[in-house]
């Protein structure tokens, strides 16, 4: 129980620190599959369309 | 959409039904001279209510508001209280008798104890010479009115509540046990400046909760005049800024937070990071959220789905994709918003993993089913792996939940087409061209 404890926080730590590494250099990593309607505007929403979900209104 | 009026025109308790048969989830907010109240619905009951400033229970704030005749409202649907205020369920005509009751009684009393400051003392004297037993309300507030405390301290310290105390103060005046020996010092002081900006922080927030804007930033500028370098006022500000999209407002605000205070907060970092992502300037916006996520948001899932939003807006999706997984990995059996469901969905399919996008997408709009948004990106998932018939039903399902997105008609219109059933898919056509035009 321990063993799978320190595994889940390596796994979390492990994965924050890709984000916040690759956070500082966003690039376009788009892949050559992407199904054609999902670059299509007219059909997909690509922006989330409520500012809450965006923000955080929360003073912390 | 917010409703608003004014109290001259719609009274409270018309508002209260209105709210109570359409079932509505929200918060109402009040304001009646400089004061600010809210009663927060949950399916037409009344939740919560408070008014600021005051220590109320539920019921007593309500009663109150009903004596507000002048004034304005504001309802905003969806709000809901704060994490660990006390709640209920209390049917809003179940108030309205007593309501009206307590308004009719509340206009005698003011016009016998105008203002919460004045002092009594008892008639001893008096209170000898005509026997009569005092009623429990009596035998409690008898004791503490000693000709030095006030009736805010009275109603304090006997808890019997703002109307009862002063219904029992009105009885004893009546009857000649009590008489005005003054008002207290507190009134005759002018307020410290801190309590003032404390109350006008109070106010400042009560109205950024419930919508009103341009009175949540009066207030926080009022607070920001009182205190210097205020952070919450900054903070508030830079909300209030983003809520009106002015972007590079809101971002002097929270630049000014992050100059002026050494205490970081993740949330101000991706607020100034989503204001610089409005203002198209890329670099600074990416900056923000990496100092958002050194500054203590590795941690917060919000933080996370934040990071990942803009990921997604400039097509990192390996990126997005490891910040989501990161955010949901922190909410644990918590489950996640709705935004997370849309960026995880999105960046599902763009890698083209159209049955992990499907998954995600269905769990969102069986536990959100008024997003229009996850409701129309899973019927593009479900056509882009050529399942037209699932895509069909989950467009006219999203279309019942929300007919305004101009993406779910068109959507339905290409899927119609398909179908056959052309006079059908021009209207379609025709009604996301207009949502389009709007």
């Amino acid at each position: 129980m321990a063993d799978e404890t320190a595994e889940y926080d390596d796994f979390l730590t492990d994965l924050q620190s890709v984000v916040a590494q690759r956070v500082e250099e966003l690039r376009a990593r788009q892949s050559a599959e992407t199904p054609a309607a999902f670059n299509d505007d007219e059909k997909v929403v690509r922006v989330w369309p409520e500012l809450s979900g965006r923000i955080m209104e929360e003073f912390r | 959409m917010a409703i608003r009026g004014s109290l001259t025109e719609a009274s409270l308790p018309d508002v209260l039904q209105l709210l109570a048969m359409g079932k509505k989830t929200g918060c109402l907010g009040l304001t009646y001279a400089n004061n600010f109240g809210y009663i927060y619905f949950a399916d037409g009951a009344i939740s919560h209510a408070s008014i600021v400033n005051r220590n109320l229970s539920t019921e007593e704030a309500v009663y109150l508001l009903f004596t507000w005749t002048q004034g304005t409202f504001n309802f905003e649907p969806g709000a809901t209280p704060d994490e660990g205020v006390p709640m209920h369920s209390i049917d809003p005509q179940s108030l309205l008798l007593e309501g009206a009751r307590r308004v009719d009684e509340w206009a005698l009393i003011a016009k016998k104890i105008p203002t919460f400051d004045i002092v009594y003392a008892m008639d001893r004297h008096r209170m000898m010479a005509i026997e009569r037993e005092l009623t429990p309300e009596e035998e409690k507030l008898v004791p503490l009115i000693d000709g030095q405390r006030d009736v805010s301290a009275l109603i304090a310290e006997s808890k019997l509540g703002e109307f009862v105390t002063a219904k029992t103060l009105y009885g004893l005046l009546m009857t000649g046990y009590m008489m005005r020996v003054g008002v207290s010092t507190r009134a005759r002081t002018p307020a410290r400046t801190d309590d003032k900006a404390t109350e006008h922080r109070n106010l400042g927030v009560a109205f950024y909760k419930t919508g009103m804007y341009e009175e949540s930033q009066r207030e926080f500028r009022r607070v920001d005049a009182l205190r210097e370098n205020d952070p919450e006022a900054s903070f508030y500000l830079g909300l209030v800024a983003l809520r009106q999209e002015q972007w590079p407002a809101a971002a002097h605000a929270f630049e000014r937070y992050v100059t002026q205070q050494h205490t970081s907060r993740p949330a101000v970092f991706v607020n100034l990071a989503y204001a610089y992502e409005q203002m198209g300037e890329m670099d600074r916006a990416r900056a923000a959220m990496a100092d958002a996520l050194s500054h203590g948001g590795r941690g917060d899932p919000l933080v996370q789905t934040n990071a990942a939003a803009m990921a997604v807006a400039a097509r990192d999706y390996e990126t997005a994709d490891a910040a989501l997984a990161s955010a949901r990995t922190l909410w644990g059996t918590r489950r996640p918003p709705p935004v997370w469901f849309h960026y995880a969905g999105l960046a599902a399919a763009m890698v083209n993993d159209l049955d992990r996008a499907i998954a995600l997408l269905s769990e969102a709009v069986q536990v959100y089913p008024s997003y229009a948004v996850l409701w129309n990106n899973l019927a593009v998932a479900y056509e882009a792996r050529d399942d037209f018939d699932d895509a069909l039903r989950t467009l006219e399902r999203g279309l019942i939940e929300d007919s305004t997105l101009p993406q779910l008609h068109r959507n339905f219109a290409d899927s119609l087409q398909r179908d056959g059933r052309f006079d059908e898919a021009r209207e379609a056509y025709r009604r996301a061209h207009t949502l389009d035009a709007q």
